[in-house]
């Protein structure tokens, strides 16, 4: 299809760039040409197509409450993420604490002995002597042997 | 995260208290010592008799070649330390308990002496035995052939835990 004379007046009228008297007669010159009259209907078929590709998302009134649930359920998950690191850091914490604890109280504490130890044993009975021994069941015995005449 | 600050609180105060805190002075508290006075005899039975007071010590007395044992008295002697305790356990012997000192490793350093009361009335008792000693809780020490009667007098030690 050729190209009309007419053809940057239309489109400058279809920007607005016209003036009023320029308007009316671009306006009767689209009527009866064929060319512009495609023209013009090019250029708003171009319009509304970048118009429906800039559209923004827009929120409704009825989509809110889910909206505001949606950012609330991302927070709270980020939330629990630092919840679970003080968890864990505290579980560690606990578990060093009681492994010092239980080092400092096991080292500290000196080893319970239970044994008897007889450092000296003796007798002032005459004739009579006396002894140590250990029996079976780990007591410890200390025995006088007093001598068969002995009169007491 | 609530928890977790007041867990992280209490565990600086934990540490903090341990750290400030002196380590516990080991009792002064008077040293304890169980005493059972028993008779050990033969009738030539043919199994051994214990009194029923006794038989917590039969295992302890099981080594004697006696078949007849009769409690003669039991008590528990307190002492501080380097102070004596005596125990009449009839009209000729008596026992003396003086803890020495307290070891770290929980025995207790005791002097131990049984006198004898000799044939003469005014005449000045005897140590039968005298022994220093290192006991730890719960253990028994036997003093034994003290000649009592037709038997022996046996006397069992044991130290308070």
């Amino acid at each position: 299809m050729s190209r009309c004379k007419w053809s940057q007046r239309v489109d400058r009228w279809f920007d607005g760039e016209t003036s009023p008297e320029s308007s009316s007669e671009v306006s009767a010159h689209v009527s009866g040409c064929s060319s512009c009259a495609a023209r013009l209907s090019e250029l708003r078929r171009l319009r509304a197509a970048a118009t429906s590709a800039v559209r923004h998302e827009a929120i409704g009134d009825g989509q809110f409450p889910a909206f505001m649930a949606g950012v609330c359920e991302r927070l709270e998950a980020r939330h629990r993420g630092w919840g679970r690191f003080w968890a864990l850091a505290s579980l560690t914490a606990a578990a060093l604490i009681a492994a010092i604890s239980t080092f400092v109280i096991i080292s500290d504490e000196p080893k319970k002995v239970d044994a008897i130890v007889v450092e000296s044993c003796t007798t002032d009975l005459e004739g009579a002597t006396v002894r140590t021994y250990e029996d079976a069941e780990g007591d410890t015995t200390i025995a006088v042997t007093m001598s068969k005449d002995d009169i007491w | 995260m609530k928890v977790a600050a007041l867990f992280w609180l209490g565990a600086i105060a934990l540490v903090g208290a341990g750290v400030t805190q002196p380590p516990p002075a080991r009792s002064q508290n008077a040293v304890k010592v169980d005493v059972v006075a028993v008779h050990a005899f033969s009738e030539n039975r043919g199994a051994r008799v214990f009194d029923k007071d006794l038989q917590d010590l039969k295992e302890a007395l099981s080594d004697l070649e006696y078949d007849t044992f009769r409690r003669l008295s039991a008590t528990t002697l307190r002492a501080a330390l380097n102070q004596e305790a005596t125990y009449e356990i009839n009209s000729r012997y008596k026992i003396c308990v003086k803890p020495l000192s307290r070891e770290p490793s929980g025995q207790v350093r005791l002097n131990v002496r049984v006198e004898m009361k000799t044939g003469a009335a005014r005449a000045k008792p005897i140590n039968a035995i005298t022994t220093t000693l290192l006991i730890g809780p719960e253990k028994k020490l036997k003093l034994r052939g003290l000649k009592l009667d037709n038997g022996e007098l046996v006397v069992v030690l044991m130290l308070r835990g």
